[in-house]
This record gives C-alpha cells, structure tokens and sequence, in this order.
C-alpha cells in the first residue's frame, strides 16, 4: 500500500501560497479561508446589531420638525427636556428597586434552602423553579390582574363578598406591578446565587468550624462575606433587566395611568401626533443607564472576590436544619404557587368562563372564548405567523449563533474580544428601545422590508443574539479544544473537523439553543409591538391588544392557547428529532 | 504497514504571545527514526515547541523543516497547516471523541485519507490488537477507563503512517502504576512502529525510559542536550543537575597543583579535596560539582580507594522503601545520601563517605 500512500511527506515550499501548487488539495486546505469568512460574518452580524442603534441615536438628536426624516436640525434638547418626565424617572427606579430587594431576597432564600439544607425534594425543586421562568411577565400579569384588579379582580370580590369596602389590593400600582416581576425575576436571582454558592468550596466554612468558630458565626464571617458578590452581581442584573422591562408595566400600569420609561416610550411614538425624538432619547438614556450597570455587573463578576469559583464543582455541603425543614419547605412550596401555580390555574380558568367570577357555577362555564379566538381571523393568522418566525428565528439562529460561537470562542480570530462584545450588545438594550432603533433604520432601507415579517425575523434574530450565543457557547467551552486539535493532527481540514467532530459534540447545546430561541420569539413583545404591520401581526401584541380591547376571558383563552401551540409545537419537534436520530443510528 | 521516517529541523524558533516570550530562539534536529524528548518545568516552553512543530502553535519567527520540506519559515513566509504536515500527535488529555465509537476514534485519520473501508478495517483491528484493546471496537469511546483511552489515542495517532508521532504528556494523566506500565509498553510500540518521535514530559523516569536523546529547556532556552546517560550523569549546569534527579552540589577553589590523570581537583572552603571529571569543559578558579545522591556510598570501615574518602556522621535516616535517604554531616555541611543497602547505619554514627571521581561533574557555573 505504499505507493497508494498520499499524504506521508508534508508539502515543501513550492507549495507555499504565491506558487500555486498543482494539487487540487492545496487548493481546498486554504481557500474557505476561515479568516475571510469568519470576518464577513463577523462583521454582518455587527452591522445587524449597530445600524439600528446608530438611528435611535440620530433620532434622538433630531429638534426640528418631529416628523421629518431626516431630521432637519440637531441638538441636546430632547434629552434636556426629559426633565418633565421626572415622575416617570421617579416610578421606573421605584418599580425597578422594590422588584430587585424582593427577587434578590427570593433568590437568595431559595438558593441558600435548595442548595445547603437537607429539604426535602431538593433536586426536584432545583427543577421546577425554571418554571417562573417560563410563565414570562406578560401571563404574569395578566394572571394577577385577573386576581387582583381592583374593581374585578377575585380577591377584592371575596373581600367585597365578605363584607369588605372599595378593595383589598390594586394590582395596577408600583407595587403591583415590581411584585410580578419580582416572582418573575426571583427564578433569575435563584439561577445566579445559587451558581455562586454551589462553586464555594465547602473545605472554606468548614475550616471556620474546625477553628471553632460556630454555625452563626461561619455563616457571617465566611459564607456571606464569600457570596456576596454573586448576591450584588444579582441584584445589578436584575435591576438593569428592570429598568428594560415592558410587558407588565403596560398590562398593569396603563389602566391607572402609571408609566415607566418603556411605557412611555411606548404610548409617545403610538399616540397621534407620535413624538419620535422624545422617545428616541429616553431610549438612548434608559439605553446609557443600562450600558453601565452592565459594566458594572461584569466588573463585579470579573473582580477577584470570586476567587472561591475555581470551576471545580464540589459537592456542596449540607446542612441538617432539624424540624426547620418543614418551614423551608413550606417557603419553596409558597413561592412556586404564587409564581406559576396560582397564575396559570387562575388563567386557565378564567379562560373558561362567561364572565371573570370568583366563585364557580356551573352556567358561567364554557368554551366560547376558545371558539371565539380560534374563528377571529386576525387571532389566527398572528398565531401562524408566530410559528412560523419562531421556527425561521430558531433555525436561522442555531446556525448564524453556532458560527459565531465558535468564531468566537474557537478561531483565535484577531478581535474575537470586540466581536463578541459587539454581538452581546442587545442584551444591554431594552428590546422596545432596539425595536424603536429598528423601525427607524429599515423604514429608509432601499429593500421594502417594513411591516413585513422579514422585519420581525431580523429584529428576532439580532435581540436574540445574547441568549444564543450564551447557550451555544456554553456548550462550546465544556469541549476540550484538543478534541478538534486532534481531528487536525489526523489531517481533517476545517470543514471536514466542523462536520465530524465540532458539529457532533455541539448537538446538545445547538438543540436547546433551538428550543430558547424558538419559545423566546413565539412570546416577544417588546421588539413586535413596535414592528408589526397590518399584514403582519404575531401573537403577543394580539394577546395584549386583545386585553385592552375586548374582554378577560378572550385574552385568557388566547394567551393559553399561544401556550398550547408553543407546547405542540416543540413536541413535533422533539418527535422528529428523535426519528432523525433513531434513522441516523440504524 | 509502511513506514515512513522524517527527520524535522528546527531552527532559532521563537513564540511570543503578546509580550510574554514562550519560546526563546530555540535550534535542534530530530533525526529520521530518532526518539528525542523535549524535558522541562511547567512553562519551560517544551509544549509550545511541540506544538509549533504540529501546526497548532503560530512560531513569530523561525523555521521548522520535516522530512526537509519547510512547513513554517518567517521569511519567506510559510506556515502550512496542521492538517497538511502529515504528522500525528496524542494528546495530554488523550482527546478521544466521545460521540464515536473506539473504532470510529481510530479510523478517523484514514477515512480523512479517503482509504477504502476495507482496508481502513483491517488497519483498525492491526492497531488495536498493536495496543492490546483488540475486542474493543464497538465500545463506544465515553465508556474507556483512563489507560484505555490513552491507547485508543495511540492506536488514533499511528494507524494512519504518519512520518512523524508527536507526544504531548501522554501519561501525565495516568495513576503512578499504570503510567510506569504504559512506559514500557510505549517504548516497546515506538521501537517497533519505528517513526520519529518527538515526546514532552516534565517527568525524569519517562524521559529517561523511552528517549534515545533528551533535550532538557528552561525558560524557552535550551539548556543541555543529550543521550539519557549523559543528562544523568554529566549535567551541564546547576539546572540540569537540579532538575535531572536530586544531586550535591560542592563548591571550591580549583587545586591544579593537585591534578592528575585527567582529573579536576577543587577544595571547599574548610579544606576537603574532591576529585571529578571536566567532562571537556574548561574549569575556572572557581568551580561546582555535582554528585548525584545515588553515587554516594556510606562505609563504617575506610574504604581502599585514594581519592575522595571523607570522614562524616550521620545526623539523619529517613527509610522510603526502595532506598534510604541518609543526612550526612560532612566539611561543615549536610550531603545527601540515598542508599539501597539492605543493612541500615544509625543515626549519630561515624562513617566513610566516597565517591568515584568519574560521577562527581564538574558544572559550568
């Protein structure tokens, strides 16, 4: 077989590039060459994510006539007189602060019990709080409206039934609104501490104990002093996500008036006459305030109190807290039911119903509103055209988003630091922010892509950016680099390495990178309500606009069925993927 | 299986990242079918050059030739990739895929080549009989032990007749008995595969074991080179002799009055005279020797000998086995002594320390 032997001597210099060799494998080693594409790519993928913001900055600055384009005169006044919107200042810090205590204690409580006391169910927990996650802000509020509206919510009926005055609680307030989206947040704020106290190493506290220190005094002296800056870098996320957020503040706060910065940007570009440069420069300022806690959260993240992450993962030590396990329990048991349990039945059953009631007779049940949802032509075509840019958005992403992970992460690109940088930009931006930034640059866009759904997926596929690359470059980071490093020992060009090796041992990250980006788009709100056209509508602003516009029920049989499709459709998904695997092993 | 051999040449080889300099100006040859060990400390800069001799490791500048064709060069500027040198190299972490079967692991280099599957069968089963793992093909790779991983990733790296077998650390992840296992075991595959072979280890046993030459770096420079005898018993400077297994070191003034037959002769400070070899280096005024512990004997009775018999004490025994480490007061100093004698000295007892003078070295610095 010697003679048939192909590659044993390496190529010498006359196949150096300037000589073109006369091998056609010459050819292909160096011509897709990575450098060139992964710079196309990378740079595409900046402009996606910088043409936008560049407009929300021109529009920001424009003082002439509010409607032309492009702006006639430029000038600071837009962002001078902000100062009127004082109150609004006032309510989002509000809101913002009371949601970021209460979900940092949450957080905190939930991550202390599940992973350093013997509760009972731990793993199980550990578990099921992703779920409020998942509830998302928006059924969030529209559950608790539904519970506690003042004048129809459930509790103030019973209150009023009991004999009661006026009501017992008003969702439609600061406070109603910082608490859903402190149970929203809460599962965030558990994800982040509990990751810090898992890493601690138990050899630490332990030590304290062993000098004679006791459990109170370990527990001030070592583990809080050692956890606190997950805790801080917690609350700096979670205040920053505050800031940026919509969908409940609009459920909640428009029926009393009450506005935060991204509710008002919102009501001042679709009132008549629209005020384009006032929003554009509470969108650049809630942008710039944003920027910096960002900056600040990876400061704090980066800084070398976190010494105690070693990436090891240690088996965390836990405590026997004796009878008190039946309290604790009680705390996890108590959070999740307020946070999914109670706001899922509650909208399931009021989707149910003729008329939102309390108490159920059997004469107010029905399935009108399921009829009703299902026959509006408006309702149906939102739900099709959600599917199917959740299913564009998710495919496009994988692809788009592994690549760039692995450019990233992988290709020792020279400024892969400032790529990444730039593709983790949207996280920064509140989505409505981006989206006004959106509307501004395509409109001028020689290709007539306004209020066409080509305008959602681009607007999905760069707000999604973070959330794919963060998943997918998770998984990146866990394969050992010497893995693709030995595939091309063995002789494997890029793309045959990509193929057989990287591409394999990704599937896991790409599947659930998959999964996120298509359940995060089924369900965006912030980005669509400022894209969609008449001939492009998608489900979450329906569902919202329903909610104002028509009654309770309808809006609750809507938003579960949203749910529905979201749940068919993963699990059609699933079973394809599963028969393409079982057809791949065969 | 044919056997392809390629000599590799590298030549003032420097890799900087940033402004940290790995690699310092580095110049050796491996001859075709030669074992060569690059021995070293952490961050002495002995993976850096492994890995710029594979592709995997951008030189800033230098050259490096296998089989006589340049495949990096600064100028002109020539760097071919990995894939297209035509080595082969196991991995520290053995890098063993774990979404492939063990045989899928080893065919990957041929089915690259486009071999029939025919012979890319029988190529497989000859390799991994060759590492012993013969019934282990349809194991999928994840579920291996350590050392069977660490022959998958041998059989991977040979099957394909590479010219050259590169080795980064190969047994550094494997328990104390099993590494001194797989030692002999590479060492007898290496003799039969018969490639060349460049192989990094920062352990003395290993490098000693398997190399026919061991170059030994510090600091990304090289600081002696060759045969496992030589760098064990004639190391050129304080590093090696540190380094390369545990030694005394003596200081003196050179007695030339006092030379003969070849010898060097220098005295220490309180006066003890002790002969060794120059080994061809040019002694100064000043002058340190090395003797390795090993070489030392302890004697209650005055050994025959007429050089380099010096009286001392025991101040200390430590037993560890397969020797005992005796600390020797001697000419105002502690020498270390390790002993295999089955028949132990007592602490606090008189004895004769000696040496022979071919293993006390005389060192350049």
């Amino acid at each position: 077989m010697g003679g048939s032997e192909r590659p044993p001597s390496p190529p010498g210099v006359r196949h150096a590039p300037g000589n073109p060799g006369r091998s056609s494998i010459w050819a292909r080693s160096w011509w897709p060459g990575p450098r060139l594409v992964s710079l196309l790519v990378g740079g595409g993928a900046a402009i996606l994510v910088l043409y936008p913001i560049a407009y929300l900055i021109q529009a920001s600055l424009s003082v002439g006539d509010p409607q032309a384009r492009p702006p006639e005169a430029y000038g600071l006044d837009n962002f001078t007189d902000l100062g009127r919107y004082k109150h609004i200042i006032g309510n989002t810090l509000q809101v913002a602060a009371v949601a970021t205590v209460l979900a940092v204690v949450v957080g905190f409580v939930m991550a202390w019990i599940l992973s350093r006391t013997n509760v009972p169910g731990r793993a199980a927990f550990e578990q099921l709080m992703a779920l409020p996650y998942y509830v998302t802000p928006l059924m969030g509020a529209l559950a608790w409206a539904i519970i506690a509206s003042p004048s129809s919510g459930y509790v103030n009926q019973l209150w009023r039934v009991l004999g009661g005055e006026g009501h017992l609680i008003d969702i439609n307030s600061s406070w109603g609104i910082a608490w859903v989206m402190a149970l929203f947040e809460g599962s965030v704020a558990f994800v982040m501490i509990g990751a810090v106290m898992k890493s601690m190493d138990p050899s630490m506290e332990e030590a304290s104990q062993v000098l004679g220190a006791g459990r109170i005094r370990t527990m001030l002296k070592i583990t809080l002093p050692l956890v606190l800056p997950g805790v801080l870098g917690a609350a700096v996320y979670v205040f920053a996500e505050m800031l940026g957020s919509f969908s409940a503040a609009l459920v909640l706060g428009l029926p009393a008036r009450f506005y935060v910065v991204t509710t008002a940007m919102y009501q001042l570009v679709s009132q008549y006459p629209p005020r384009f440069p006032t929003a554009a420069a509470m969108g650049v300022s809630l942008f710039a305030v944003m920027f910096a806690m960002v900056w600040i959260y990876r400061r704090i993240i980066s800084s070398g109190t976190y010494v105690t992450i070693t990436g090891k993962a240690f088996r965390p030590r836990v405590m026997d807290v004796g009878s008190l396990r039946w309290p604790f329990l009680a705390i996890c048991i108590a959070y999740l039911a307020v946070a999914v349990i109670l706001p899922v039945l509650t909208i399931v059953y009021a989707s149910f119903q003729h008329l939102g009631a309390v108490a159920p007779r059997w004469s107010n049940f029905t399935l009108a509103n399921y009829a009703t949802a299902l026959s509006l032509d408006a309702v149906r075509s939102a739900l099709w055209n959600s599917l199917l840019l959740g299913f564009a958005t998710a495919s496009i992403g994988v692809v788009l988003m592994g690549f760039l992970s692995w450019l990233i992460y992988r290709s020792r690109l020279p400024g892969a630091g400032a790529i990444e940088y730039l593709l983790m930009f949207p996280q920064a931006v509140p989505r409505l922010v981006f989206a006004f930034g959106m509307m501004w640059a395509w409109l001028v866009f020689p290709i007539p892509i306004y209020g066409t759904l080509w305008l959602l997926l681009i607007a999905y596929l760069t707000v999604f950016l973070p959330l794919g690359l963060r998943t997918i470059s998770g998984v990146i980071l866990q394969i050992d680099r010497s893995l693709e490093e030995s595939a091309q020992m063995c002789g494997a060009t890029w793309g045959y390495r990509l193929r057989t090796v990287t591409m394999p041992l990704l599937k896991p990250g790409l599947v659930a990178a998959w999964l996120l980006l298509f359940i995060a788009s089924v369900r965006e709100l912030g980005a669509s309500i400022l894209l969609i056209g008449p001939k492009s509508k998608v489900i979450t602003p329906a569902i919202v606009e329903s909610w104002f516009s028509t009654s309770t029920e309808l809006t609750a049989a809507m938003a579960l069925l949203q749910t529905l499709a979201v749940a068919v459709a993963l699990a059609i998904m699933f079973a394809v993927a599963r028969r393409a695997v079982q057809a791949g092993g065969e | 299986m044919s056997v392809s051999q390629a000599s590799i040449d590298v030549r003032d080889l420097v890799v900087r990242y940033g402004n940290v300099v790995a690699v310092r100006g580095v110049t050796f040859t491996v001859g075709a079918g030669e074992h060569l060990t690059l021995l070293g400390p952490s961050g002495c800069g002995k993976t850096t050059t492994l890995r710029a001799i594979a592709g995997l490791e951008r030189p800033t500048s230098g050259e490096i030739r296998i089989g006589g064709s340049v495949v990096f060069s600064s100028s002109p500027s020539v760097n071919i990739p990995a894939e297209r040198r035509g080595l082969s190299m196991v991995f520290q972490s053995y890098a063993i895929w774990p979404h492939m079967s063990v045989f899928d692991n080893v065919a990957y280099g041929l089915r690259v080549r486009k071999r029939p599957e025919a012979e890319v069968a029988t190529r497989v089963r000859e390799a991994l009989d060759l590492v012993q793992l013969g019934d282990f093909g349809t194991r999928s790779a994840s579920k291996l032990s350590g050392g069977q991983q660490q022959r998958v990733a041998l059989a991977r790296a040979f099957v394909f007749s590479p010219s050259v077998l590169l080795f980064d650390e190969p047994l550094s992840n494997l328990d104390a008995k099993l590494r001194a296992e797989m030692r002999v075991e590479l060492k007898v595959l290496q003799r039969r595969l018969d490639i060349t072979s460049v192989y990094v280890t920062h352990d003395l046993e290993e490098a000693l074991a398997i190399s026919d030459r061991i170059i030994v770096m510090r600091d990304g420079v090289i600081e002696q080179v060759g045969t496992p005898g030589d760098i064990y018993d004639r190391p050129r400077n304080t590093f090696v002799a540190d380094f390369v297994g545990s030694a005394n070191l003596i200081r003196g003034r050179r007695r030339p009055d006092l030379e003969h037959d070849g010898l060097v002769v220098i005295e220490t400070p309180s006066g003890a005279l002790v002969h060794g070899t120059a080994g061809g280096r040019p002694p100064g005024a000043e002058a340190l020797m090395a003797i390795r512990t090993v070489r030392l004997s302890l004697d209650r009775t005055r050994p025959a000998a007429a050089v380099n018999v010096w009286p001392a004490r025991i101040r200390q025994r430590v037993f560890q086995g397969d020797f005992t480490q005796y600390h020797v007061d001697w000419d105002g100093r502690v020498l270390i002594v390790r002993s295999a004698a089955p028949e132990p000295v007592a602490e606090g007892e008189e004895v004769f320390v000696s040496a022979d003078p071919r293993h006390c070295v005389l060192l350049e610095d």
